[in-house]
């Protein structure tokens, strides 16, 4: 082969290689940025989705950190998608001991169409437990001493309602209960809107509709669900459009 | 002719970097650590699921066809939110952290034995699943 053309075909050769490398690091590099401009910045408020946010700090000295934001929509289309266990499409089967023979229905009924106020009080030798109505919003608090040993709570004499109290407040149920351990005290303060709560309770007494409350609750843009504080840990669980915590 | 092999070549690496590149990163920890660092066009798992043996795939996925479903609604889900860390754990002994990023799902974890870095293109991950799951047999 004449030596112009042998130079001619090497040349050519690394023009292609060339050009394929080039090509290569445009398309590495072209893939993610398209995905970045197509996207929000993180910070930015998420086009008006709602993000559920939990965050678990540990108090110890090994301060263990968690972390969670789940967009609500991507919840709903997960929630509506797995059919395992107790969790049936957005139904979550329960026992009905998990709610400690308190008639949970039979409150919020009670609540609904009460006025807004302080409305169930449980008084117990270690637990308090409160649940009050303050504009469309249902707020349970409770302080309780015995976290760790409730599987010794035993019923005290006086745990059928009795309406009224000394202070003369009506529609003011007292239920008492006994504990006879203490250990630490746990805080814990639940906010829900009144409509999400009845739509998680809205179905056979054994069943939670999570994906309905859930529905209802993506409705609300920014809220304070869960904080809890004990003295081990702080849980805090929130909802807003930012797809970051900060 | 060179003209036409120099097309042909950029027109190949289009299409196999088309679907963008899987990143596993492994670095075990300790003086005779392994460190495996490899990069792997998200087309060879696309077209893997087309160039196995269609019995055996089958035979592979039987009696998971409702996991691969969820699996395909997670990442189709994941496709649609904005970039964003999705969990965060901070312990004593490890760290592990979920992100979107740029149309990539991110796994880090470093912990006591090794420092793992994956990263997949959602998009492939997607097409996969469906890929699968249309072979899966019903149960």
């Amino acid at each position: 082969m004449p030596e112009t053309q042998t130079r001619r075909t090497v040349f050519l050769a690394a023009l292609a290689l060339g050009a394929t490398a080039l090509l290569l690091a445009v398309l590495l590099r072209a893939a993610p940025i398209a995905h970045a401009q197509s996207t929000p910045a993180a910070n930015a408020p998420a086009g008006g989705e709602r993000w559920l946010h939990v965050a678990v700090d540990s108090k110890d000295e090994r301060g263990d950190r968690v972390r969670i934001n789940v967009p609500v929509s991507l919840a709903q289309t997960v929630l509506a998608a797995v059919d395992h266990g107790r969790m049936s499409h957005g139904i979550v089967h329960i026992n009905g001991a998990h709610l400690d023979d308190i008639d949970v229905r039979s409150i919020l009924k009670a609540v609904k169409s009460a006025p807004d106020g302080e409305f169930v009080t449980v008084e117990a030798k270690d637990t308090d437990v409160k649940v009050t109505k303050s504009g469309g919003l249902l707020l349970i608090h409770v302080v309780d001493a015995c976290a760790h040993h409730k599987a010794r709570m035993a019923a005290t004499s006086g745990d059928a309602p009795d309406n009224g109290d000394a202070s003369g407040k009506p529609n003011h149920h007292r239920f008492r209960i006994g504990c006879s351990d203490a250990n630490g005290q746990e805080n814990v303060d639940i906010r829900v809107p009144l409509e999400v709560a009845d739509a998680l309770f809205s179905g056979p007494t054994n069943e939670l509709n999570v994906a309905a409350a859930l529905d209802l609750l993506a409705k609300h843009k920014e809220m304070e669900l869960v904080s809890v504080k004990d003295s081990e840990n702080t849980v805090r669980v929130w909802m807003n459009t930012k797809t970051t915590q900060d | 002719m060179i003209t036409k092999v120099l097309m042909g070549m950029t027109l190949a690496t289009a299409v196999v970097m088309q679907d963008g590149l899987i990143e596993v990163n492994v670095q075990e920890k300790g003086k005779d650590g392994t460190h495996v660092h490899l990069y792997v066009p998200a087309t060879a798992a696309t077209w893997g699921v087309h160039l196995a043996p269609t019995e055996k795939l089958k035979e592979h996925l039987r009696g998971h066809r409702e996991q691969l479903q969820l699996a395909r609604t997670v990442v189709k889900g994941l496709e649609e939110i904005p970039d964003a860390t999705l969990l965060e754990v901070d312990t004593f002994t490890e760290h592990v952290r979920m992100e979107k990023r740029g149309g990539r799902f991110l796994l880090d974890v470093d912990d006591k034995g090794e420092v793992v870095h994956i990263s997949v293109p959602i998009r492939a991950a997607r097409k996969v699943l469906q890929d699968l799951e249309a072979e899966a047999p019903a149960s």
